[in-house]
């Protein structure tokens, strides 16, 4: 008899169990995956972070980093020079000194052959050995004097 | 090794349904029974961190959010229907009484003991062993509960005897 009893109610109960319709299945599970957008969000934040990482890795090993690093203060040079106000003079031309070019083609340092080139500074202070002046020094230096190329010829005679 | 944590809205479609025939089997109101499930789920994904898989499967962990909210919303009414029985006059009780008999009109008219077996047992369809841990019960005492629930039933439906609905309305039947 009990077990006629579960056979009959335990059947009916299952069979008419209640059902939701369509649309509140479809209402409810959109509101759970909309969540579930969201969460994707963080998971695009992580990748986008990781190919940033592998980025300056690849960055690092191709020895870019030093170049990479020295750009901003470059840039900053120029854009400070760029924006300092010279109305009387001549803008200076900029010239980056540190790079390959510069350094197989840019300007060499000069060998002083003694002749002098303006630069030793004022030329009063220069010896003029044919005036008989010494010079603020002793001797005449040698190399001061193209009229006497001391011991060794150096082209003047 | 790394352990993916599994979601357990995954199925959300086959859980919504089964929660719902849980709910739905608990409370009388359809309506009531609607706004339940949606607390439910809303609650579940705020949560959805904390799911343990190790301590239940995923229906076992939404019929704990359902069952909390049941009660919240079941202490609400109680407050509510405190200050409504008085106003329900005698013509209500009249046409209420030649509505027809339903089964889920006598399952709501047995106790809630009962009908939680009942929503578990046929509602999401647990064996009666997966009851008894649910319950923290023995699972003897799971049968012979729910033997008593399904003759209380029987003679409801077979007698036509008047029944008590949750709210305190007497209702007749037709059946």
């Amino acid at each position: 008899m009990g077990r006629n009893v579960e056979d009959e109610i335990g059947h009916e109960l299952r069979e008419n169990r209640p059902v939701p319709t369509d649309e509140y299945v479809a209402s409810v599970a959109r509101s759970v995956r909309g969540h579930r957008r969201v969460r994707g969000a963080g998971r695009r934040l992580a990748v986008a972070a990781v190919l940033s990482v592998t980025a300056i890795v690849a960055l690092a090993a191709t020895g870019g980093m030093s170049q990479a690093s020295s750009a901003p203060q470059s840039v900053a040079k120029i854009v400070k020079t760029a924006f300092k106000s010279k109305p009387a003079k001549a803008q200076k031309v900029n010239r980056v000194s540190n790079s390959a070019a510069n350094n197989q083609y840019g300007e060499k340092p000069k060998c002083n052959s003694g002749r002098g080139n303006g630069s030793e500074g004022d030329p009063s202070q220069l010896i003029d050995p044919h005036a008989g002046g010494t010079g603020p020094g002793t001797y005449p230096t040698l190399d001061c004097d193209p009229g006497n190329s001391g011991g060794k010829n150096r082209g003047g005679d | 090794m790394i352990k993916r944590r599994r979601d357990p809205l995954a199925e959300v479609e086959s859980l919504i349904s089964d929660v719902y025939a849980y709910v739905a089997y608990r409370v009388p109101n359809h309506a009531d029974a609607e706004e339940i499930i949606s607390a439910v789920f809303e609650r579940a994904v705020r949560y959805r961190k904390t799911y343990d898989g190790s301590k239940g499967s995923p229906i076992a962990w939404l019929i704990g959010i359902a069952r909390t909210q049941i009660a919240e919303q079941q202490c609400q009414r109680h407050h509510a229907e405190l200050e409504l029985t008085e106003a329900v006059d005698d013509a209500d009780l009249e046409a209420s009484s030649l509505e027809r008999l339903t089964l889920h009109d006598a399952v709501r008219s047995l106790d809630d003991r009962s009908r939680e077996l009942i929503a578990l047992r046929y509602g999401i369809g647990l064996s009666t062993r997966e009851i008894a841990e649910e319950m923290c019960l023995e699972e003897n005492a799971v049968n012979v509960a729910l033997h008593r629930a399904r003759e209380r039933l029987r003679a409801i439906m077979t007698t036509g005897a008047s029944i008590e609905t949750p709210g305190g309305m007497r209702r007749g039947s037709t059946v």
